[in-house]
């Protein structure tokens, strides 16, 4: 056809050839992506220093929460308390030292372990219809369930341990995750390297292991991520109920039980603990959301202001930076 | 339309099967023998092996089972260990002040998150806007029993306006009721206003791009209907279904939140009965939740139904 002949149809087809021509643009390095991301970055760093702190500070200090003063219950904060004490004239700040270690604790095991056990039920569902069957049934049947209750119950009948809290916010968190693995696997399986890869002889493994894994784990990432900042507030929940973390040892959701009873004589007791867990979720919440950005396609080129951030790696290495504002 | 509702109850089949086995075993999870754990370290050795019997613990696992998902069907679900009252008494007496304050919580909700979503949809990337989804980052952190706590501190302590904890029937003495329920009301409501604001607002965004609104306001529409009437219609089937999937999380959260209160539901109830390891009150509480959290969500599904005809058509 004579490239200037009219066209026989009503509607010109959009020329995909300019688009097609234009250069790639140059992917950046996933380092300075993540530099460029304000929000993971600052969610990491507050992450890492509670985690620091938590696990650096007892030793060094001598920080004991078990440590009882009875003479000197419900201090208000003072040079050798820095929050005060609680209604034992426990030392509030070592406490919520020791109770941000058990949160972090609980929370990065649970994440870790409902992530392989979601990874693994996601992928495995996919390769069996009969299978799928039977573990998505069960998944939605305990997805049904509400969080909580769940994990309340569980850890009820398993007995109050640490252990078994975590088992029990793992079973809870598990089914999700799987589902969400399942349904990203199975978008991967319909994809043409699939197919090609299976007609190489690929056996089944080499398939979930080479291909669809690797597609699968941004999904598994974020959605661990956010199944982080969810055990961690269903754990403070459960032990402010009671039915959590037993008595003695410290968590968050421990000091605000106590802290409830002498809300009237030492409400700092709440309001500073319950500022650790706010900003600890909310941290999570930002590197949840800053790794989605980080590996959705589609958000990718909104990713281009240097932030704080990348400005600061700028100080540092100033060559990257020039880089960046050429662009 | 009817094949359609009966098409969605089958699949409800599978779901109740998978939780009624998890609620029941519950009670075989227990490590070592559940009634000795009931009755402690002292008691008699006849005195375990008679709540053994009357619990139903030497039949074989299955005979158990049935028993126990027979009783449910038929509204049975055993009788208290220590409250002298059957289950179903006891989750009666307990499930009016946990629905009145997911109730209240979920009127708090809506009211905040349809208006706001809408307006910050509207008035994209204003300041609105931003100070709307800055406010549901925060809703998405803070749990609702800090924020009840917080609320506590602020109007029942310092500025004494609202009772901080006890609990009166609103059917009884209304602005009393109301008075005891709309602080935990408030903190239940405004966390899950956080996710059904940025739902809304999402949902309203993908409508005002479509042809039909530009068409509609060419047709000369007032903005306040275009918006409201026109928009909002349209883009209701996720805000109803994100209102649906956080019934189940406010009836847990209404069970947590007034244990702070000390109000009277099925929070406290779930919590003594932990404390007490009364298992068949655990077992029906939790069954009862669930329950209504599979219900209402089928409501929802029926209702899309009604608010969108495709559905009904398309294999949903």
């Amino acid at each position: 056809m004579a490239p200037n002949s009219p066209a026989t149809t009503n509607t010109a087809a959009p020329s995909t050839t300019v688009l097609a021509m234009q250069p790639v643009a140059a992917r950046d390095s996933l380092w300075r992506r993540m530099l460029g991301n304000t929000g993971l970055m600052t969610g990491i760093v507050v992450v890492l220093v509670i985690f620091v702190v938590s696990y650096v500070l007892p030793p060094l200090l001598h920080l004991d929460p078990y440590a009882v003063d009875p003479a000197n219950r419900l201090a208000p904060p003072s040079a050798a308390h820095p929050f005060g004490t609680d209604n034992f004239g426990r030392d509030l700040f070592a406490r919520i030292v020791s109770g941000a270690s058990t949160s972090l604790l609980v929370g990065f095991v649970v994440a870790l372990v409902s992530g392989v056990l979601g990874a693994i039920i996601g992928i495995a569902a996919v390769f069996n219809s009969v299978l799928d069957q039977v573990l998505m049934r069960i998944c939605d049947g305990l997805m049904a369930i509400p969080a909580i209750l769940l994990a309340v119950a569980l850890t009820a009948a398993l007995g109050p341990s640490v252990t078994n809290l975590v088992i029990a916010l793992t079973i809870v968190y598990t089914p999700g995750i799987a589902r969400l693995v399942r349904s990203r696997a199975l978008a991967v399986t319909s994809e043409t390297f699939v197919t090609a890869s299976t007609m190489q002889g690929a056996g089944m493994l080499h398939l979930m292991w080479r291909h669809i894994l690797p597609n699968t784990l941004s999904v598994l990432v974020v959605q661990s991520t956010f199944t982080f900042a969810e055990s961690v507030i269903t754990e403070a929940a459960m032990s402010f109920l009671g039915a959590g973390v037993p008595a003695p040892q410290a968590s968050w959701g421990n000091i605000l039980y106590d802290g409830k009873s002498v809300l009237m004589q030492a409400p700092q007791m709440i309001l500073i603990t319950s500022g650790f867990l706010i900003v600890t979720v909310l941290a999570l919440n930002l590197i949840g959301d800053g790794l989605r950005d980080l590996v959705d396609q589609r958000s990718r080129s909104l990713v281009g202001k240097p932030g704080v951030f990348a400005r600061m790696a700028a100080v540092v290495t100033p060559g990257r930076f020039r880089q960046e504002v050429k662009r | 339309m009817l094949r359609f509702i009966f098409r969605r109850l089958l699949s409800l089949l599978p779901v109740l099967f998978v939780v009624s086995v998890v609620i029941f075993s519950l009670i075989h999870l227990t490590p070592g023998d559940p009634a000795r754990a009931i009755l402690g370290q002292n008691a008699t050795n006849e005195q375990v092996a008679a709540l053994r019997e009357s619990m139903g613990l030497d039949r074989p696992l299955v005979e158990q089972y049935l028993g126990w998902v027979g009783g449910v069907l038929t509204g049975d679900f055993g009788d208290s260990y220590f409250l002298r009252k059957s289950v179903t008494e006891a989750i009666g007496d307990n499930a009016v002040p946990t629905i009145q304050l997911a109730v209240i919580a979920i009127i708090v909700a809506i009211v905040l998150s349809v208006p706001f979503g809408t307006l910050a949809a509207r008035f994209r990337g204003g300041r609105l806007d931003r100070s709307v989804m800055g406010f549901t980052l925060i809703g998405m952190t803070v749990p609702s029993f800090v924020l009840a706590l917080a609320l506590m501190v602020v109007f029942g302590l310092m500025l004494r306006w609202l009772p901080i904890s006890g609990y009166v029937n609103p059917f009884e003495d209304f602005a009393g009721g109301i008075r005891t329920l709309i602080m935990p009301g408030i903190a239940l409501g405004a966390i899950t206003a956080a996710l059904i604001t940025r739902t809304t607002r999402a949902a309203v965004l993908d409508v005002l791009n479509a042809d039909y609104i530009d068409a509609a306001r060419s047709r000369g529409v007032a903005e306040g209907r275009l918006l409201f009437s026109h928009t909002l219609k349209n883009a209701s089937l996720p805000v109803l279904t994100i209102i649906g999937l956080s019934l189940g999380g406010l009836v847990t959260g209404a069970a947590v939140t007034e244990t702070i209160f000390n109000i009277p539901g099925l929070g406290q109830l779930l919590v003594t009965s932990i404390a007490r390891r009364d298992y068949p009150v655990i077992q029906g509480v939790i069954l009862f939740v669930t329950l209504i959290y599979l219900l209402t969500n089928l409501l929802i599904d029926l209702l899309y139904g009604i608010v969108d005809p495709r559905v009904r058509v398309g294999k949903a």
